[in-house]
Order: structure tokens, then sequence, then C-alpha cells
């Protein structure tokens, strides 16, 4: 299970990413895109470089939210699933929160941060306090993004000990400092890239 | 109502999450190290052991009493046994290859342990874009099995080296010392194989050392980034907190080279420093480092060849430490057995 779930994230990034670029709508050219990002992946297992594609590397948020983007087409209800707000609040916090994490002169100032994610009292207490912001503002897919990234620590679903790899992967804060800069270019352009809704 | 529901039912999934991201040692207790019996008296002589080309050296207890030299050698790991009572060491076996690892699996360093099922996991670094903690383990004549720990470093990039020995726990667990750069950091595994934790405790270019004196007691000795004072620091609670770096009076000429440092008994310490010119002087304290007899010199090698390969001490359950050290000459492994004493055993050596 440990083993096969990057393959599964990668598959469903790759899968979202796909569909996204291709305007695929219907529910069964995103489930082959998905079987088609399963065989590559497994394909890549024992390539070195399949890292720099996303294999191994990418968080469990990134994988629900690409899960949550392909199941647009069988969604029952008329709201998306990750509302605009919710988004928003998703994508704005992202970049700060990996250049605290990685950019070095940040990270150097805040300490060992990241080894804060190996199971932290003081780690998990502020986790605690943003999903009962969030809660209280009815953010509640971001509260289930939260939940399910901390669960999926406990349960040890991918091969890293560490909380972060759970929450946040390089790929995912680059691609929301990327819209940061989109809105930037574009001010009056899409309010969210096509992964978030 | 139904809402409502909703609302209450995610909040009390935040309170679920919280206790999931908690460590684990607050609903069970972490494990404690695993103390060694005493090894204060010596009750075999080894044999000599023909140098050896190699990089990595790492001692580790057999099944069957003895002691084996693991070394890294042309992507395979090649390892060397003696037991108390053979007249020899064998001949070097080819331990691991690199089809199942993956090739290059060795440049970064390994860290062997043999755990209570006397199965045999060696801990080494998966080169790659996110270098990834990862381990081989090999139970009685089975085949090896390879596991991922994941990654040592958050961020792509860089040539995070494992040095050896590690410390092993309890619970069969262990800590490992990681070179990162200019730093060192103890990592913790789990013994579910997966990594635990992390910590800094020695200044940037100091190299790091780690003793364990009881379950909970260990010790961080540092060698100096420039050749200098060495300093230790203590922790009395496995690690959660340090005292603050102090010198280490007794060594005052330390060379930046990692030290190796050995308990033998209980508060009975013993530590090969290598000085300026590249001398290995055995020290000793029976009272938990408060006072140190006199340094006994064993060999002389040179700074580079012990900054490539630090010497490795181990200590058999017979009594005989058992060393390993760069020859001045061309950097290849010399093996040398020692009393708790300082008494050298043998130190015969003959070329391949």
């Amino acid at each position: 299970m440990t083993e096969l779930m990057p393959v599964v994230i990668f598959a469903l990034v790759w899968a979202a990413l796909a569909a996204a670029l291709l305007r695929q709508r219907g529910a069964w050219p995103r489930a082959l895109l998905v079987a088609g990002g399963v065989l590559l992946g497994l394909s890549m297992q024992d390539w070195a470089g399949s890292a720099w594609f996303g294999l191994g590397g990418l968080s469990l948020t990134s994988g629900l939210l690409a899960l949550g983007f392909l199941l647009t087409p069988w969604w029952p209800r008329p709201e998306p699933w990750l509302p605009t707000q919710d988004r928003r609040w998703l994508i704005l916090a992202l970049p700060p929160l990996a250049a605290v994490l990685w950019f070095p002169p940040l990270s150097s100032v805040s300490g060992d941060l990241w080894a804060l994610g190996f199971g932290d009292f003081r780690l998990s207490t502020v986790l605690l306090c943003i999903g009962l912001g969030l809660w209280v503002l009815r953010a509640y897919a971001l509260c289930l993004l939260l939940v399910a990234a901390q669960c999926g620590f406990a349960v040890g679903l991918l091969p890293a000990g560490n909380l972060w790899h759970y929450l946040l992967d390089p790929w995912l804060g680059a691609a929301a400092l990327g819209w940061w800069g989109w809105r930037l270019y574009r001010p009056g352009g899409p309010a969210a890239p096509p992964l978030a809704s | 109502m139904r809402n409502r529901i909703i609302h209450l039912g995610i909040g009390a999934l935040l309170v679920l999450g919280y206790f999931a991201g908690l460590p684990g040692f607050l609903w069970t207790p972490g494990s404690g190290l695993a103390t060694t019996p005493a090894m204060t008296r010596a009750t075999a002589i080894p044999p000599a052991m023909p140098a050896r080309v190699g990089q990595h050296a790492a001692w580790v207890a057999t099944a069957e009493g003895g002691v084996e030299l693991l070394w890294a050698q042309d992507d395979e790991l090649r390892g060397s046994a003696w037991a108390p009572g053979a007249s020899a060491w064998s001949e070097p076996r080819r331990v691991l290859g690199n089809e199942q690892p993956g090739a290059g699996w060795l440049a970064g360093g390994f860290v062997p342990q043999r755990l209570a099922d006397d199965s045999l996991v060696i801990h080494f670094i998966r080169p790659g874009p996110f270098p990834a903690l990862a381990s081989a383990r090999q139970r009685a004549g089975a085949d090896w099995q390879i596991s991922h720990a994941g990654q040592v470093q958050p961020l792509p990039g860089g040539n995070p080296v494992l040095r050896a020995p590690g410390l092993p726990l309890a619970d069969g667990g262990i800590w490992m010392i990681v070179d990162l750069d200019d730093r060192n950091a103890i990592y913790s595994v789990s013994a579910d194989g997966r990594l635990a934790g992390r910590q800094f405790v020695s200044a940037p270019g100091e190299q790091l050392t780690l003793l364990g004196e009881s379950e909970v007691e260990l010790l961080a000795l540092l060698a100096p980034a420039a050749a200098g004072a060495a300093r230790w620091r203590a922790s009395a609670d496995l690690g959660q907190r340090w005292t603050p770096a102090a010198p280490l009076q007794a060594l005052a000429d330390v060379a930046p080279v990692p030290l190796a440092a050995l308990r033998l008994d209980a508060r009975d310490w013993g530590l090969l420093r290598s000085d300026a010119s590249g001398r290995l002087f055995w020290h000793r304290s029976r009272d938990g480092g408060q006072q140190w007899q006199a340094p006994q010199e064993l060999a002389r090698s040179r700074i580079a060849c012990l900054q490539q390969q630090p010497p490795v001490l181990h200590g058999g359950r017979d009594g005989v430490l058992h060393l390993v050290y760069p020859q001045a000459e061309d950097c290849r492994l010399h093996y040398m057995a020692l009393r708790a004493d300082g008494g050298v055993l043998n130190q015969e050596s003959r070329d391949d």
C-alpha cells in the first residue's frame, strides 16, 4: 500500500492536468486518463529521473485536489466541491507556507520547521487552530483536506514519515506561486487555475 | 438540522486530525537506547586481517557471536567475518550487490544494524533528485527486502551521507548521523523502517559522534571544524533536551575528524581521537568523563585519509575492541584489535 500510494497520487495529478489541458469533461475520458497515469507511474517507478515528474514526491493534498477535479462529472450538487472562497484561501496560503518551509533564508529563521513534521505537539496545535478558524468560516472542504493529510500521516499512507509531505509538496507550492504570477500579470483573468475548479 | 450535524461532524474530524498529527509517544512510551553489556575484559585474540580497499567501513555483530567488517567497494557491499575461536578472518564475501537497491546505492554511505531476530539491516541513502533513506533487510537464509523510509531533506538535491555506527534503540529502531553538506544531523528511524525525526545538535562544520550511556542518557561528542578542542553535550531524556555545548578539556588537540566512542561499562567510556598530525590516541574515562586516563598512541594515519574514512570502533561480546582506520600510505582499511585499557592485541597486517 505504501509503495502503491505515490503511484496513485501521481496518476491522479497527471490525469487531472491532462484532462484540464485537453478539456476533457466527460467521465470516461477522465477514467481512461487515470488508468493511463497509473500505467505511466508503474512504468516509471524504477527510473531515477521520475522524481522530477512528481513520482514519489507529491503530497496527499495534491492527490485529493486532483481527485476532486476528476470527480466533477460525478459530483451530484450544483455548487463545486471546493467553493471559490476556499480555493482562494488555499492558493493564497500555499506560497508563503512553502517559502517558510523551503526557501533557505526564511527556513533558517523559522528553525527546523520541517523536522516538526515528524510529529510535534506545537505543529499539531497550530494546525488545529487553523482548522478551527476554517471550521468557523465554514470552509469545510479545506478542513477535510487538513484532516485527510493528518490521518494519512497517522496511518502511514505514504513512505514519508513527515506530516509536511502529506500536506504540501514543491509542485503544489510552485503551482500556487504560478497562479499568483498569473493573477498579477492578468488582473482580469480567471479566478482560479483549471485544477481548482 | 442536517447542516448542524455536518458542522459538528467536521469539528469532530478536526479534533481527530489533531490527535493523528501528534507524535506517537504521547500514547505509547518511546523506546530507549539499546545498551550493551560490559566489554572490559578481552578473552580472545583475533587474527590479523589483510588491508582492504574500500570506503564506508562499518562493523556489525554476526549471528554466531562474532563480528563482521563491512565495506563498500565497486558499488557492492563486501564483508569479512571472524568468530571467537576461528583462526582467520573469512575470505571477503559479496554481501549485497546493486541489483536490488539500484546503482550508486552505497555512494551515500551505509549503516548496518543487527536486529534481535538476527536479521541484518543495511540502511543507506537512495540516490536521486530526492535522496531518501532506504534499507535492505535479510532474515536468516532469506532474500534481501528493500524498503523506503522517506526523503532525507524537504527539497530536491543535496548529497547527504550516512556515517556508521548507528545508535540502536531497544525496539529495533536506530539513530543515525547524516552529513548534510556542512552540518551533521541525527536522524531517527523507527522499528518499522520509517523516518521518525531529525535533530541538529552540532554547529556547522562540527563532526558529531553519539555515545549511549543508558536507555535514556546519551552524549554528543563534537569534533571541531578546524583542529582544536572537542566539545560535548549531554541529554538525560533521550535527546528531548540537550545541555549547552562545553569544551572537552581532555581532548585539546583534535583534528576535524569524527571521534570514535564506545561505552565499555556503566560510566566507563573509551574514545578514539585523531590529532592534527593524523596520530590516533585511545582515551578512557571510568567515571563518566570526570577524569580521563593518559592517552595512548595507537597508530598513525593521515588527515586526508581519516576525513574520507573516519576510524570505526566496535566492542565485541568477548571484550575485544575492533578498530578499523585508514593507512597513512594509501588510505586502505587497516584492522587493529585492542583491549579496553588500550593494549593492542594484534596489529599485524599483511597486504592483499
